[in-house]
């Protein structure tokens, strides 16, 4: 708590009354109007009033500042030096240089005059005589040391315009006017300024000095200089205010608990913390009423562990004020040791409610953010720059059973998964443990890495981890057993179809090696006998359309199963529809159909698997004699830009499809319904052609021309010219993949 | 001498499919059901020609030709394979074990004519063959 700052002026003042007392009761004469002839008579009078003044003031003043000391007169110095210009002792009466005990003695058998005199001269108080018109007609020395004037330079002149009191306050310097003019005493602080323009504060006494008749003849003033006091409590009063000032900016306030006699003392910034009066002095139990139940829950374990040793102590309270605000405060406090003991405890007070608020604000947001964490079906995990555990959540520690155990803030991601490893946790490190960690510590370091992870407990885990730009990483694991096994039985049941397409078309081989074989003979034994060289016709025809199912039902189970079926070759694309035309020649001339190729110069090429390719052209040019009316020509229209691609247009001047089946023919067993009269077709045909086209990176549409007749159009990539062709690419090398006859 | 061409097959049917286009074309035809006899048949007989049926319960044609290749006194005879299965992977299996051919089913008569034929060296005797028809598969 601030000092109490006592008015020391005051203190002063009190002195007064006994100068003041000294000085009137002796008849408003002194010594000093030794110098005015017309007062002579009066002098000795005059001076004895002054010096006891002097004598009854200076005493108390020594009392006030030093209390313990005891009520003696003051020592008078001896050794007082001469100040420079200081008025001649000739001009006083001689005083002799015994002690001041033998002097003393002498004032008091009455040989005083001299000792007054002296006593004045040499007093440590300012002393000025004015004349009734208030200019200087005497100072003593202390005048000349404080102000730096001798006595021949200031006689006449008036003490105002000599001194100025600039800087004092202008309602001191108006009611001294005022009083001096009334003839009345005067007594308050002033600003003097010295000879060298030095200021110093005074506490200035003023008392007229009245002849018998009560006329004024002179003006005594005594001065005291309290610069060094009045200095004092400036800076006492700035450092207070700073003092004050800094602890309402921190919010910190002190106070002080006298132990003897209990009185709580506080700042101003207390007051303001626990809505108490400022300046006031109070009790202990003042503080009682503000302590809640919590406070007093909080307080009890730090005051037992205190125990009868009352030491430093630091606590956080909640507290209710007189006003009823709810505030949390932290209280600080030591305690002063004096002879008997304690005798005060002194401490700080801070008001920490927001300050609290908002570390529960941010306790409630991670608290938040951790239940968020925690209620994601997702592990998360945390590592510090240096690659420690810094949180996970409890999914993450579901995922990872095996290493529970370890996942604690602090613990190293490579302890981690070094312990996971010999428990065997990974399954991709079993048998490789070393290369696997070295593997799985790279990825993390690099702190960007998607990965896959089979773990002991059978669980699939996608791990994604990522660095933060100031160096945590964050990491995330997805169960994706589900989907992985999910993958896996599909994948798994795709195959199981392919196996079963695969052994179906193997079981229905062998029944069909009969059918053919034995019709084909029966064709042959019974060439000239009408009625059954027809009936083992129509036998090996059907055998041949289960066939051609059969062969359909393995390419599209292949192809869908997303086996690789095509091996492109660069070669001329010509030839090859030349060689699945010359197949169809025979069927085609008992209708009179022909085939009319246009090809541009130069030849085509590209880049196509022979034996598949010709499969889809096979397909095409076959389905286009199955609708071209007898004696028309299939059309064949080639082309090829590098911006286009190569094109075949295949059209036949069939009716044409249905504008609504045109994208369906080519889905698995749809069939046009223009070929529903039992002409043939497994419904394959066109989805294999598809996918064959697909698989050579081009397409094949079907559309109807505009004349009539319908036309499949085959699209491939580009194929340039340039390249020549270093070995012309031969028909025959499909037969060579075709499990048909192989021979060593 | 006839051509002695010896057809191991379980299945009835294909056996007789066999002989009846071999014996068309002149060739002396023999038949084994399995495996086991084949090897024997083929051991005692010395056939020119083995037509090896894959699937087949007992001993299987991959197991049989393998056996009857390390047989000195058989390994000289040339085996065609004739099998439904007719993956790649099947067509490797069957020609790892050292035969001459191997004849995914069903095949055309004609084609079986001209196999054997080529690998006899021999002239077919009897009527002049058709001529074989390729692509039959498809």
């Amino acid at each position: 708590m601030p000092p109490r700052v006592t008015d020391a002026s005051s203190a002063s003042h009190a002195a007064w009354p006994w100068v003041v007392w000294g000085c009137a009761t002796g008849m408003g004469l002194g010594a000093v109007m030794w110098r005015l002839p017309a007062l002579w008579p009066q002098a000795p009078h005059m001076l004895w009033w002054a010096a006891w003044g002097i004598l009854a003031s200076a005493p108390w003043v020594w009392r006030r500042r030093h209390p313990a000391a005891p009520l003696e007169a003051p020592p008078v110095p001896s050794d007082l030096p001469e100040a420079p210009g200081a008025v001649p002792s000739a001009d006083l009466p001689q005083v002799s240089t015994d002690s001041p005990e033998v002097a003393m003695r002498n004032f008091s058998e009455g040989d005083d005059s001299a000792l007054l005199a002296q006593i004045v001269r040499q007093s440590s108080n300012v002393v000025i005589v004015t004349s009734a018109s208030r200019v200087v007609t005497w100072v003593n020395d202390s005048f000349t040391r404080l102000t730096g004037y001798t006595l021949d330079e200031v006689r006449g002149r008036s003490p105002a315009e000599l001194l100025q009191f600039e800087g004092s306050d202008p309602g001191v310097i108006e009611r001294m006017r005022r009083n001096l003019n009334q003839g009345l005493p005067f007594s308050g602080l002033i600003l003097n300024r010295g000879k060298q323009g030095q200021t110093y504060w005074v506490e200035l006494d003023i008392q007229p000095v009245r002849d018998a008749r009560g006329q004024i003849i002179a003006f005594v003033s005594f001065q005291y200089d309290v610069t060094a006091r009045k200095e004092t409590e400036v800076a006492l009063r700035e450092s207070q205010t700073f003092l004050d000032k800094a602890g309402r900016i921190a919010g910190v306030g002190g106070w002080q608990l006298r132990l003897p006699d209990q009185v709580l003392t506080y700042s101003d910034q207390t007051a303001r913390i626990l809505d108490l009066e400022p300046g006031v002095e109070g009790s202990p139990l003042d503080l009682l009423g503000m302590i809640t139940p919590e406070a007093e829950a909080l307080l009890q374990p730090v005051l037992d562990d205190l125990g009868p040793r009352l030491s430093n102590w630091d606590v956080e309270l909640p507290l209710r004020t007189p006003r009823g605000r709810q505030i949390w405060v932290r209280v600080v406090a030591e305690c002063e040791y004096g002879d008997g003991g304690v005798t005060a405890v002194l401490g700080a007070i801070q008001d920490i409610t927001a300050n609290r608020a908002l570390k529960a604000e941010i306790r409630r947001q991670a608290d938040l953010l951790r239940v968020a964490i925690d209620t994601i079906d997702e592990g998360f995990v945390m590592y510090d720059p240096d690659d420690r555990l810094v949180m996970c959540n409890e999914r993450y520690r579901q995922m990872y059973g095996t290493s529970a155990d370890l996942l604690v803030p602090g613990q190293r991601f490579e302890d981690i998964i070094r312990e996971g490893v010999r428990r065997g946790q990974y399954k991709a490190a079993v048998g490789r443990e070393e290369d696997w960690i070295q593997s799985r510590l790279r990825m993390h370091r690099d702190g960007n890495c998607t990965v896959v992870q089979h773990l002991d407990n059978g669980r699939v885990l996608r791990i994604l981890e990522r660095r933060m730009p100031d160096g945590h990483m964050v990491s995330f694991r997805v169960d994706i057993t589900d989907l992985v096994r999910a993958s896996e039985e599909a994948q798994a049941a795709n195959h199981a179809k392919s196996e079963f397409i695969a052994t179906i078309s193997h079981e229905l081989r062998t029944p069909l090696q009969s059918i053919i074989g034995f019709s084909q003979l029966g064709m042959h034994f019974a060439a000239d006998q009408p009625p059954y060289d027809q009936m083992f016709n129509d036998i090996h025809n059907g055998g041949q359309r289960m066939l051609t199912l059969v062969n359909g039902l393995l390419d599209a189970s292949k192809l869908d199963g997303g086996h690789h079926m095509v091996t492109p070759k660069r070669q001329l694309l010509a030839p090859l529809v030349s060689e699945v035309w010359a197949e169809l020649t025979t069927q085609a001339s008992q209708r009179d159909l022909r085939l009319a190729q246009h090809w541009p110069e130069p030849a085509i090429w590209g880049r196509v698997d022979a034996f598949r390719f010709q499969q889809v052209l096979r397909n095409v040019l076959a389905n286009a004699l199955r609708f071209a009316p007898d004696h028309s020509a299939i059309e064949l229209q080639a082309e090829t830009s590098p911006e286009q691609g190569t094109r075949l247009r295949i059209r036949d001047h069939g009716p044409g499809i249905p504008e609504a089946e045109l994208e369906a023919i080519f889905l698995p067993f749809v069939q046009s319904s223009r070929t529903r009269d039992g002409s043939g077709g497994t419904g394959l045909g066109l989805h294999i052609t598809r996918k064959l086209m697909q698989a050579h990176g081009g397409q094949i549409v079907a559309h109807n021309d505009p004349d009539g007749g319908a036309v499949m159009l085959l699209s491939l990539p580009h194929e340039p010219v340039e390249l020549p062709p270093a070995a012309p690419p031969l028909p025959a090398p499909a037969e060579a993949s075709r499990p048909m006859a192989l021979t060593t | 001498m006839r051509t002695t061409i010896l057809s191991i097959e379980d299945q009835p049917d294909i056996r007789r499919l066999i002989r009846m286009t071999l014996e068309f074309k002149g060739y002396a035809v023999i038949e084994a059901d399995d495996g086991e006899s084949g090897v024997r048949m083929a051991r005692e007989r010395k056939p020119d020609l083995i037509l090896m049926d894959v699937m087949m319960p007992g001993m299987d044609g991959i197991t049989a030709s393998r056996v009857l290749a390390e047989d000195a006194s058989t390994a000289h005879i040339p085996i065609v394979m004739l099998s439904a299965l007719g993956r790649a992977s099947d067509i490797d299996a069957g020609l790892e074990t050292g035969v001459r051919a191997y004849l995914v089913k069903p095949f055309s008569p004609w084609e079986l004519i001209s196999l054997v034929s080529q690998l006899t060296q021999s002239q077919p005797q009897g009527s002049t063959p058709s001529p074989a028809t390729p692509h039959t598969t498809e």
